[in-house]
């Protein structure tokens, strides 16, 4: 599913960084990875990678048998939408749509009309328990709720792969195993491939392999 | 979609009402001045049309003097308008000449009963009713009938009327008597001047009872009206001009290269004031356009700002899946809507001042009042061509902001605060 051959990333921030150097990476479809390493290892900038959010300039990436290579930003906006959701650490959800119409969003951009998107928006809440707060606004919600909310609207295009950038990292220990449940629910049921970068032990723990990230290797 | 993007676009706008109300301002006044000015010209356009009556291709001859020698005659004689003379080469301006029609003019006193006044007795033609210098307040104007009998008829103008029959309506003067000099004529019309240029009173009789009046006045017209047709450009008419000098000057015996008789073009005048309008007309163009280009840079500003303010939530939906297009067409949609519900504000506002100007100058009576602007509004092209401008105007207003929020890279704009 996901191919990194030699992947070498270069900031130029001033003084250039060096940040991947060298990634060797393979995961097949339907694993629950975790991508664990030290703040500034650059494990946030290998999910960029892969989530085609940003581009490399050495190596070869293959998705899904696609050569993600100097792609349109069109086209990869396309391939996001239809292969890829996305849990972010701070949600990220837009604040002045309600729940529904934050789950709703990708499905939007595939052209599907109101009424169908309504109704999977629906349905995908309802998956995480939270129908009833659809109409409801992200300052309304709770963390937990929140992040609910994120993982059912990276759900609704029917991904082939979930990209969780510490999921967990704002929220208290109760909640945080509701979500790393829920992960773990949908990795098995849907058979979805779900990587989660972290830095936290017990939350790779609790997935089924573990890549970790040191100085820009693995 | 697009029901989606019109939801969007209202909530945007929104959620900033008072910033998005006083960016709109700017361009409601850039559309309005615009409409008003170009009401304002219009206005000036039909005055000056009014004022140079409903054809401007009028001509006026009158005899003048010689100034070279000519075939033994010597220089310095005065050159008499013969209407036989003229009559003759009439045909050979066949197509050019729509009307002409030979006047004679002497100064007389008339009267009647006790009230007098001196005046100017011309004798024309009938067909100088078609120049449509006048309009017939009562009464009638002069007819074949009157030509051929020769009748001792009078069609007076208005303030003539007024002093000789006072406390009388124009009316009532229809079918009294008249002394003219020594002579009796009727009234058979009442007449009111379209020119803003004569004021001076000229009373009408038939051309036929002038010369019987006048004998020999024929072959000394005071002047020579002509409608001229198909002479549009400057040049054509400097032509005609010509020609017609050179004509007169074979006619009546002087020099071509002399003048001697004095030609005046009247069209030559409304081209010239057509000239100086269509310069007007460009200026309040500009004019306008410059006040739309700075409520255009007002919006675009805004935009600008919008965009700044929403880069996290265009990052997040371009990592969800919103090409450059959409993030362009969501922009470029705001932009549009505020120029196209502030302009027609102004446009609104510009047409009801218009409206509302004329008629307000159609209620002021005519003669009173200058008739410097007539019906000063604007047509239904203009309206249009407004609102296409008004689309324009939100495109590129929206277009630098769009650009920028498409070069959102979702990286940066999602970089965890």
């Amino acid at each position: 599913m996901i191919e990194l051959k030699n992947i070498h990333k270069t900031y130029n921030a001033g003084q250039p960084l060096h940040v991947l150097k060298g990634i060797d990476l393979h995961i097949g479809e339907g694993e629950l990875v975790s991508i664990m390493g030290a703040s500034g290892s650059g494990k946030s900038t290998l999910l960029n990678i892969i989530g085609i959010l940003d581009s490399y300039d050495e190596g070869e990436y293959r998705l899904a048998g696609n050569l993600i290579r100097n792609l349109s930003e069109t086209k990869a906006a396309a391939l996001r939408n239809r292969l890829i959701g996305f849990v972010f650490q701070s949600f990220n959800l837009i604040a002045f749509k309600t729940a529904l119409e934050n789950v709703a969003l990708p499905l939007y951009y595939q052209g599907v009309g109101l009424r169908e998107r309504t109704r999977r928006a629906h349905e995908y809440l309802e998956m995480m328990g939270l129908d009833t707060h659809a109409g409801h606004f992200p300052n309304e919600m709770s963390g937990g709720q929140k992040q609910r909310v994120a993982i059912a609207r990276a759900l609704i295009a029917n991904p082939k792969i979930i990209l969780a950038d510490e999921p967990t990292g704002a929220l208290d220990s109760k909640t945080t195993q509701e979500v790393m449940d829920i992960l773990r629910d949908v990795n098995r049921t849907q058979n979805r491939t779900i990587i989660i970068v972290t830095h936290e032990a017990d939350i790779a723990a609790q997935t089924n392999r573990t890549i970790l990230i040191k100085d820009g290797v693995v | 979609m697009s029901m989606e993007l019109l939801h969007e676009v209202g909530g945007s706008m929104s959620r900033n009402k008072l910033r998005v109300a006083l960016t709109g301002f700017s361009i409601a006044f850039g559309i309005f001045m615009l409409i008003v000015l170009l009401a304002a010209g219009n206005g000036l356009l039909n005055g000056m049309k009014r004022m140079f009556g409903n054809n401007p291709n009028k001509m006026q001859v009158w005899g003048g003097w010689t100034s070279k020698e000519w075939q033994g005659r010597a220089g310095n004689r005065m050159v008499k308008l013969d209407a036989t003379h003229f009559e003759a080469v009439l045909s050979e301006y066949g197509d050019v000449i729509e009307h002409y029609v030979p006047m004679i003019n002497y100064s007389v006193t008339v009267s009647h009963g006790h009230s007098s006044r001196t005046t100017n007795l011309h004798g024309v033609t009938t067909n100088y009713g078609d120049l449509d210098e006048f309009r017939i307040v009562a009464g009638r104007w002069l007819n074949d009938l009157d030509q051929s009998e020769r009748r001792k008829v009078a069609v007076l103008d208005l303030e003539s009327a007024e002093v000789l029959f006072p406390k009388r309506t124009p009316e009532e003067c229809v079918g009294e008597w008249l002394k003219v000099n020594d002579m009796a004529f009727t009234v058979v019309g009442v007449y009111k001047s379209r020119s803003n240029f004569s004021r001076d009173q000229v009373t009408y009789c038939p051309f036929s009872t002038m010369v019987g009046i006048y004998a020999g006045s024929d072959r000394q017209l005071s002047t020579i009206h002509l409608t001229l047709r198909g002479l549009d450009t400057p040049k054509k008419n400097a032509d005609f001009t010509d020609a017609l000098n050179r004509t007169m000057a074979r006619i009546e015996g002087y020099d071509p290269t002399d003048h001697g008789v004095w030609i005046w073009n009247k069209a030559e005048d409304y081209l010239e004031h057509e000239n100086m309008m269509a310069g007007i007309r460009l200026l309040i163009w500009a004019i306008g356009i410059a006040s739309l280009f700075a409520g255009i840079v007002g919006i675009s500003n805004i935009m600008l700002i919008t965009v700044r303010e929403r880069t996290r939530e265009f990052g997040i939906r371009k990592a969800i899946g919103a090409s450059p297009r959409s993030i362009v067409t969501l922009v470029l949609a705001e932009s549009v809507a505020i120029t196209l519900i502030f302009g027609y504000i102004g446009m609104f506002l510009g047409i009801a001042l218009s409206q509302g100007a004329s008629a307000l100058l159609d209620m002021t009576p005519e003669g009173e009042g200058p008739q410097v602007f007539v019906s000063p509004t604007v047509d239904m092209g203009v309206v249009m061509g407004a609102n296409v401008i008004m689309i324009i105007a939100g495109l590129i207003a929206g277009y630098v902001p769009a650009i920028r929020a498409a070069r959102i890279k979702p990286v940066v704009a999602l970089a965890a605060v």
